[in-house]
């Protein structure tokens, strides 16, 4: 059960709520999404899925950017709890991992060699639309959610939708599509630009990731800004790592 | 989403309705020829055999009257598996006559637009190939007005597909009414006068690789609709693909069915790119041209070489044995 203030949830939901500001970015407020559903749940690792247009579910954000736990996320394209729920537009609650080799035969073995115990999917939907899933990973002996967590988060998630989806569908229904796009393919320059940064310094592209957002802290610049960088001109940033 | 079984491919794939509202079965519904290469059949027949196998299809499907069996109406009724939309897009080009041969590029993806009208409802498609700069090189349209139109946005500089191309996303007008004229001025007036009442500009794009613009130009203004911008996307891939496989001669008879071939992770074949980018020394354009390339001379799975080249296994800087 959630220890977060009545207080402190009222405000995560407004913030949540706001998508309307100028210069608004998808990549951002899912980061903003998955980070507020960490602090409700403890901390435990959440990360956010959409799906492209042949329905293919494509890691966007994440609290927390370990590397080992992105990889979780991008397992999921064709099978795991993200694929599940977002295909059937219902949440997958408390699944004990352990017991989830036969339902997920890629995905669950690594993600209990990644120490997690047991796994939660919520879609991203509002009414029959459904643009993604919301993953959360649990790490200590048994793991659960309890029901009023679980009630919290998929409200947490329906109203991202809801901002996402509503208002756009109001003023302009093409914007959200477009922005939507346009994240999806920020998150393959960024895997390119991983794969250059692993190959012109002799490392991994796990490494190179570690390079990269280092990179995009220290001097304060998007990630994909900096991943673009890499891809037009890698000599330009010579101080990278 | 409605669903069913379509009859005659007679091993149940679901099959559901990407047009149109009401779920009207049709005697050909799922009559889809699947590859378009009519011209491809006679060079390699160990490929058709074996592909005859793999998808049970009567021969008046690929030789006859199954080029013009499949009108894309509202209640069609499509394949859905992942390779869906690639084999829609694939059936849809394949029904339009093949362009000649001396157009080269420019031909085969003015035939991509004329599929892309027929397939989406338009009344005109456009493409543009372009540097990463801007600077306009092959074009494609489905028509001689709509070539005219999409020539206007980069004599007066702006436009929809100017936008989609520096934005790094779609640009999606369902009704050039709608503050349209005070976005592109100078070429909002010649395109209604032209009779175009929406635009949909798809960028041509894969990551940070961007080759250009496909516009889809509608009479009436209307929304494009989920499945209809699927299909959009679809045939932005396709025309991806073929400009990638365009780069090199070894790739110039690229495998169709390559395209949307997703087994495995797509981030590995994407990581790939960002490798041999620098192995090659080259742009991440020339990259995935070499990668396909490299897949085609070997036959293998695109996702195989990817992998390869992720793990080290494989460089492209190295001169094949």
């Amino acid at each position: 059960m959630t220890t977060v203030s009545p207080q402190r949830l009222a405000h995560v939901f407004v913030e949540v709520a706001d998508t309307l500001i100028d210069e608004f970015d998808l990549i951002e407020f899912l980061h903003l999404l998955t980070s507020r559903t960490a602090e409700l749940l403890d901390s435990s690792p959440v990360g956010l899925l959409l799906a492209d247009h042949h329905g293919r579910l494509e890691f966007m954000a994440a609290s927390q950017e370990d590397v080992e736990l992105l990889e979780l996320f991008q397992a999921q394209e064709q099978e795991g709890p993200c694929f599940d729920a977002y295909t059937t537009g219902e949440p997958v609650v408390n699944a004990d991992l352990g017991q989830a080799a036969g339902r997920w035969p890629g995905f669950a073995p690594r993600a209990v060699h990644a120490g997690f115990r047991s796994v939660h999917a919520f879609p991203v939907r509002l009414r029959a639309t459904r643009i993604g899933a919301l993953n959360v990973f649990s790490g200590d002996v048994g793991g659960r959610l309890a029901a009023d967590d679980i009630a919290i988060v998929q409200a947490l998630a329906d109203i991202a939708a809801i901002g996402l989806l509503q208002e756009r569908a109001i003023s302009r229904g093409e914007l959200l599509t477009e922005q939507l796009q346009g994240a999806l393919n920020s998150r393959i320059v960024i895997e390119q630009a991983k794969g250059a940064v692993a190959q012109a310094r002799g490392i991994t592209t796990s490494e190179a990731f570690v390079l990269i957002r280092g990179y995009s802290r220290s001097h304060q610049v998007r990630l994909i800004d900096v991943a673009q960088t890499v891809i037009a001109d890698l000599a330009s940033i010579s101080d990278l790592g | 989403m409605q669903g069913g079984t379509a009859g005659g491919w007679g091993d149940g794939w679901t099959v559901t309705r990407i047009h149109g509202r009401h779920h009207r079965p049709r005697r050909h519904a799922a009559v889809l020829p699947a590859w378009p290469a009519q011209e491809r059949l006679s060079a390699d027949r160990t490929r058709v055999w074996w592909k005859w196998r793999r998808w049970p299809i009567k021969a008046a499907h690929l030789f006859g009257e199954a080029r013009h069996a499949y009108r894309p109406v509202p209640g069609d009724l499509v394949r859905v598996s992942d390779q869906d939309l690639y084999a829609v897009v694939r059936g849809l080009i394949a029904a339009e006559p093949p362009a000649d041969a001396a157009s080269g590029v420019s031909g085969s993806l003015s035939r991509l637009c004329r599929a892309a009208v027929r397939g989406l409802r338009a009344s005109g498609a456009g493409m543009s190939v372009m540097t990463g700069t801007g600077i306009r090189g092959v074009t494609a349209a489905s028509d001689p007005e709509a070539e005219r139109i999409e020539e206007i946005q980069f004599t007066t500089g702006e436009g929809p597909c100017l936008d989609a191309f520096h934005g790094r996303r779609p640009v999606l007008v369902s009704s050039l009414a709608d503050g349209a004229s005070e976005r592109w001025p100078g070429w909002v007036v010649p395109a209604r006068a032209s009779g175009i009442g929406a635009v949909f500009a798809i960028p041509l794009q894969i990551g940070a690789a961007r080759l250009g613009v496909l516009d889809i130009f509608r009479r009436d203004p209307s929304r494009l609709a989920e499945g209809d911008l699927a299909l959009a996307l679809t045939f932005a891939e396709v025309a991806v693909s073929h400009l990638l496989d365009s780069q090199q001669e070894a790739g110039a008879a690229g495998d169709p069915d390559r395209l949307g071939e997703s087994l495995g992770s797509r981030t590995v074949l994407f990581q790939a790119q960002g490798m041999v980018m620098v192995q090659i020394g080259g742009s991440i354009t020339d990259a995935m041209a070499a990668i396909r390339a490299h897949a085609y001379a070997e036959d293998r799975r695109l996702n195989d070489v990817a992998t390869d080249i992720v793990a080290g296994r494989l460089r492209l800087d190295s001169p094949r044995p």
